[in-house]
């Protein structure tokens, strides 16, 4: 029997409000009108973290394919999935990585319906086939190939193979070459049917339409569609406490050399984050960071860079440096494995501390340049277990202190948490 | 409806101040500039070296001063040119923003264009036209500029070789006397997006820059080019593994020519840039299979410079022959036989979606709220040029595209592994 589908609301938090459809959608809604243009972001919390061996690669390829036909667009009947919204000038993509894949548009907002329903067509509605895979093979072995071509991200990817004994982080999103070759319709479709369901969901809608409006589309396209007759599978795996440091050796010609420190940081909902993505910028964002000063200022490199992913789980950060021609790589690791564990005695000061929160506190703001950016925000903070991360990391950030650098410098920098990486190019 | 979202007002020593409200919790991007670039150099070497140069030192700073200056205030600034206009943009808190913009007036008032500086740019720019030269559609585009336009030109393009020996002809000299002859007040103009409004971007303008001198600055004149002969030309480069091919035609007309608009809509029908929605992606890419990408556009044109029309495609070596041809045969047929009443209508509403769509940011409102008043156009302009889209009708098309593209006298360009006489039927 067929229920008439129900949206109930959660919460409203910074003027977002929050809904769950009746077969399990959660719903995101905000309201601006600043420009006339509608944004929509379907987030699927599926990553790479949900592949079982032999099938890694797989949400990435899915993503790919479902761009194909789906049941009301497709090439049969004119209404293409790409071509469709092109006509209404809508600026399309889609994402995949470890916590979530996500699609997305940005059109103007008289045609937003246009967009919601495409997206729950393809929720449950993708068509895609062996021709259809077999033809986009082509673009997954040439992202392939880009990754691997790429120094920083091999050395990156190697590092996190070795950080990770057990979780699926240690698989990069792209998948393992023979896993991608193996791929089949059959299996993507598998896999498709096990995470694609609107009960493991959540699409944001910001921007000019009403409430009333949005509410109603979502109720029109969204709300046929069935839960998971089966619960979506759980992933369970929890890496275990590393306990000795690890280290990744590449030797290429790459045209650069590049050392790399990485160390285990907590998942992104944790307490400690917003602290440990401030030790990580006074350390090594910008031109007034540690690492700045002690490895490009002084000649041993180039470049510096630092990563702080907020995942899900407990995840992994990398200081990483492109080092001049000539340096001794052992002698940068050391100096710069010195330079971050020199913040254990001399910690930050108020003023040094202020300006990495000025600097976070920008790209906080930038993110929200938009309707667009400001979903795809929202998506990377639901893939991380929690929306309103977003929302929060303004007060969260200027609530860190001194001593909070000091305590999770001590609680995350620690030896046998460590994985160093160098990469040396060779002629 | 766009004049309300962009606003301007003249500063009484001629600044042009245009601010766009737009919330992005507490912050602002911003471009300006002054007249300068290429036209003014002489040179598009010598207008990027120029305007790169501003950030590497002032008589007050050095280039680690004002780096760890940006990082302390949280901002992002750049300077670039244009063919006509040395420009900075950037974006930072609003509250910052009257530091940041002290900052660009030092930079304009007291660069100190440090010769260390100066030889490490010039290594850069070196590397990167090495690049350029080994780039298939880079080298096709140069060849067809050169083609259509005369060497006084703002649309004409040095050869690589050319570039690279203005490059090394560039001293601290050449660019102090460049400065020197560009930097005026006058002609400066300040866009500002987000959470701000007119009035207190005005006063900001006029509290940093008013201080900059207030010189004549006259942009050399040109004349304008016009389709003339077909001429062919191809760069040789045999271990690329694909080749860019460019056909295009002088148009001698402005974006203030009573036709552009519909022939604006007309290329779009023939090549729309952006996607599958123009009639060379379906036909020589989905119907017959020759080419990745191939599409239609009118570069080099604005309100004082007259552009040209063109068509890009790549190739694979072996399908080129039939992909040139079919590009030919899309261009004939277009000219011919006109364009659908069907086709008007939806690139029409396709034009007006992304006019919308591309102002959705506070960076892009701002780009556009500078390049309005950089061609002497206010918000209304839109308004205005929106509308004559949107009125446009087949027939408007068809006499646009009849009158500026003569099939016979599209010279042509391409570079990669291909054949000398390739191009000679």
């Amino acid at each position: 029997m067929k229920t008439t589908p129900t949206l109930s609301k959660v919460r409203t938090v910074s003027g977002v409000t929050e809904y769950k459809l009746s077969n399990g959608l959660r719903v995101l809604y905000r309201r601006e009108k600043a420009a006339p243009v509608v944004a929509v972001c379907v987030t699927f919390h599926v990553g790479s973290r949900n592949e079982a061996p032999g099938h890694t690669g797989a949400t990435h390829i899915l993503e790919h394919l479902l761009f194909k036909d789906s049941k009301k667009f497709n090439k049969k009947n004119k209404k293409a999935i790409t071509d469709y919204l092109e006509w209404f000038g809508a600026k399309i993509n889609a994402s995949t990585w470890l916590d979530c894949t996500n699609y997305h548009e940005l059109l103007p907002s008289e045609h937003a319906e246009a967009a919601i329903e495409l997206e729950a067509d393809r929720m449950r509605g993708s068509l895609f086939s062996d021709a259809d895979l077999a033809s986009e093979m082509t673009v997954v072995r040439n992202e392939y190939e880009r990754s691997r071509n790429n120094p920083f991200e091999l050395l990156e990817e190697e590092m996190w193979g070795a950080a990770f004994t057990e979780h699926p982080y240690r698989i990069p999103t792209i998948g393992l070459k023979e896993d991608i070759e193996g791929s089949t319709a059959k299996k993507l479709r598998e896999f498709y049917d096990q995470y694609y369901w609107p009960n493991n969901a959540t699409v944001a809608i910001y921007g000019d339409i009403s409430a009333k409006d949005a509410e109603a589309l979502v109720l029109k396209h969204f709300g046929p569609i069935p839960s998971s007759p089966e619960a979506i599978p759980e992933m369970t795996i929890v890496e275990p406490v590393q306990t000795e440091s690890r280290a990744v050796s590449i030797a290429k010609p790459f045209g650069v050399s590049i050392v790399s420190l990485g160390y285990k940081i907590p998942e992104a909902t944790h307490e400690d984050s917003p602290a440990v993505l401030a030790l990580a910028t006074i350390l090594a964002d910008g031109f007034s960071s540690r690492l700045q000063k002690k490895l490009v200022d002084t000649g041993l490199a180039t470049d510096v860079s630092v990563s702080v992913p907020e995942l899900r789980d407990p995840g992994f950060m990398t200081f990483t440096a492109q080092i001049n021609e000539g340096v001794d790589l052992a002698k940068a690791l050391t100096t710069m494995r010195k330079e971050i564990l020199s913040v254990l005695k001399t910690p930050p000061d108020k003023q040094e501390l202020a300006r990495a929160v000025e600097r976070i506190l920008s790209h906080i703001a930038y993110d929200r340049d938009g309707v667009l950016t400001e979903v795809r925000a929202v998506s990377e903070a639901i893939a991380a277990g929690d929306w309103m991360l977003v929302y929060r990391a303004e007060e969260h950030i200027k609530a860190v202190r001194p001593s909070d650098i000091l305590r999770v410098a001590k609680q995350y920098l620690v030896a046998s948490g460590e994985t160093s990486g160098i990469l040396k190019n060779i002629a | 409806m766009y004049s309300k979202l962009i606003t301007q007002t003249t500063l009484p020593w001629g600044a042009t101040v245009l601010s766009a409200a737009f919330p992005v919790h507490g912050t602002v991007s911003f471009v300006g500039s002054i007249a300068g670039g290429s036209r003014m150099a002489g040179t598009e070497e010598l207008a990027k070296i120029h305007a790169a140069m501003l950030a590497e030192g002032t008589a007050k700073r050095t280039k680690k001063d004002i780096q760890l200056f940006l990082d302390d205030i949280g901002a992002s600034l750049s300077f670039g040119s244009s063919n006509d206009r040395l420009v900075f943009a950037g974006r930072v808190s609003e509250k910052n923003l009257h530091k940041l913009f002290a900052f660009v007036a030092e930079a304009l008032l007291e660069p100190s264009f440090p010769a260390r500086e100066l030889t490490v740019l010039k290594q850069r720019e070196q590397s990167n036209l090495a690049l350029e030269a080994q780039d298939t559609r880079t080298q096709a585009s140069i060849a067809l500029s050169r083609a259509l336009f005369s060497p006084e030109h703002p649309n004409y393009a040095h050869t690589t070789d050319e570039s690279l020996a203005i490059l090394s002809s560039i001293t601290r000299k050449t660019l102090v006397a460049f400065h020197e002859s560009i930097l005026s007040r006058k002609t400066l103009i300040v866009s500002i997006a987000g959470d701000i409004t007119l009035e207190r971007a005005a006063k900001l303008v006029d509290q940093k820059f008013k201080k900059l001198p207030a010189r004549e600055v006259t942009l050399p004149e040109f004349a304008p080019s016009e389709a003339a002969e077909a001429k062919r030309e191809i760069v040789a480069l045999p271990h690329k593994a694909s080749i860019d091919y460019m056909t295009g035609i002088a148009l001698g007309i402005t974006s203030d020519h009573a036709d552009y608009a519909a022939l604006m809509l007309g290329m779009q029908v023939l090549g729309n840039p952006r996607g599958f929605t123009g009639r060379l992606m379906k036909t020589v890419r989905e119907e017959e299979g020759l080419t990745y990408g191939v599409y239609a556009s009118m570069p080099g044109i604005s309100a004082k410079t007259d552009g040209y029309a063109m068509v890009w495609g790549t190739f694979a070596p072996a399908l080129f022959p039939q992909g040139r041809a079919a590009i030919r045969r899309e261009i004939e047929k277009i000219v011919d036989k006109g364009v659908t009443d069907a086709e008007v209508k939806k690139h029409r509403e396709l034009y007006d979606a992304y006019t919308r769509v591309q102002l959705a940011d506070s960076a892009s409102l701002a780009q556009v709220g500078h390049n309005l008043a950089a061609q002497g156009r206010t918000a209304a302009y839109l308004d205005r040029f929106t509308k004559t889209v949107l009125s446009l009708d087949s027939k408007h098309i068809r006499a646009a595209l009849k009158t500026y593209l003569k099939p016979e006298l599209f010279s042509e360009a391409a570079a990669g592994p291909i054949e000398k006489n390739a191009l000679a039927s």
